[in-house]
């Protein structure tokens, strides 16, 4: 393909050199426009870049969505996310799965879906994971807990983010 | 380069250059797509369960330790269901911020009592969450896997 690129007739001409008294360049010595540009370093970059993010990827096979403003606790000993139903808390706001709902509705609430994913065999059916702010105050957490239990749920999982690994 | 003669009249050329434009755009967009959807913030869970509930009379109880957070800023543990505790006090209180002395007692803790494996955290109302998890985070970290959360 390089071989017939119109660069390759070009000629880099240095006027100054041209002109030069001392030595004269002028129609002596010129060098091609043309330079071959390794490309295949720049793939192997963009691979070993594309392997990196692939594996980044592959990670736990259930999200949560976090809420603008809130930040999970840090802890260095984490399991992987697993599928669960998700109750959280934000300033004094509970939801189930993203909607809100009073605080005296969590235990029917969760005692219904607890019912639809015992009879639907779901994975997760007794997993209930709870998301609050890190500044969250347990009193605020402690009704969760209580309406889970009194539902049935049997493994609490707190959403946390995981801590880079200290050396 | 390397020819093949065709007698004396022409050569053909086996070489051949691949054309990289279409790989380069190939992985140009994908590292896009992935740079787009890739999750850099690395979600997990700490497991519990809650710690008291409906329990048979006649099961056993595991030795345990129970670890108090006060709404002070303090954490007392204690031992509960040990026979043996070597030269461990059945009650310890160290203040939260003291990282470095909650992880030397549940060190010597677990070296001194292999035997348990069971931890209760009882936290106070005014409790921040993030204590809650450090706790269990720290616990974790002394190879105590059964964590349970007690409920006001």
């Amino acid at each position: 393909m390089l071989e017939v690129s119109v660069l390759k007739n070009q000629i880099l001409k240095n006027s100054m050199e041209q002109q030069s008294a001392l030595r004269p360049k002028n129609g002596k010595k010129a060098r091609s426009m043309l330079f071959n540009l390794s490309l295949t370093s720049l793939i192997d970059a963009f691979s070993i870049l594309v392997i990196f993010l692939l594996i980044n990827l592959t990670g736990s096979n259930n999200t949560i969505k976090l809420d603008k403003g809130m930040q999970l606790p840090t802890a260095l000993q984490v399991n992987t996310l697993q599928m669960g139903t998700v109750v959280s808390v934000n300033k004094g706001h509970y939801f189930i799965d993203e909607k809100e709902i009073s605080k005296d509705q969590i235990t029917r609430k969760l005692y219904e879906i607890r019912k639809k994913l015992l009879a639907d065999n779901t994975d997760g059916k007794d997993n209930i994971i709870i998301k609050a702010d890190k500044k969250t105050e347990f009193a605020s957490l402690n009704p969760i807990i209580m309406a889970g239990s009194q539902a049935g749920f049997q493994h609490f999982k707190f959403a946390v983010t995981q801590e880079a690994t200290k050396k | 380069m390397a020819f093949v003669t065709m007698g004396n009249k022409s050569k053909k050329e086996l070489n051949f250059e691949l054309n990289l434009i279409p790989f380069i755009d190939l992985l140009s967009t994908l590292i896009c797509f992935l740079l787009v959807t890739v999750a850099w913030v690395h979600l997990g869970s700490m497991d519990t369960s809650q710690a008291f509930g409906p329990q048979d009379e006649k099961q056993t109880k595991p030795p345990a330790v129970w670890a108090t957070l006060k709404s002070t800023g303090q954490i007392i543990f204690k031992l509960q269901n040990v026979s043996k505790r070597g030269n461990i006090p059945v009650e310890f209180e160290v203040q939260a911020s003291n990282q470095k002395g909650i992880q030397n007692y549940l060190t010597a803790l677990t070296k001194q009592i292999p035997e348990i494996k069971t931890a209760v955290v009882l936290p106070s109302q005014s409790t921040p969450y993030a204590d809650i998890i450090q706790i269990m985070d720290n616990l974790k970290k002394g190879s105590i896997k059964d964590i349970g959360i007690s409920p006001i």
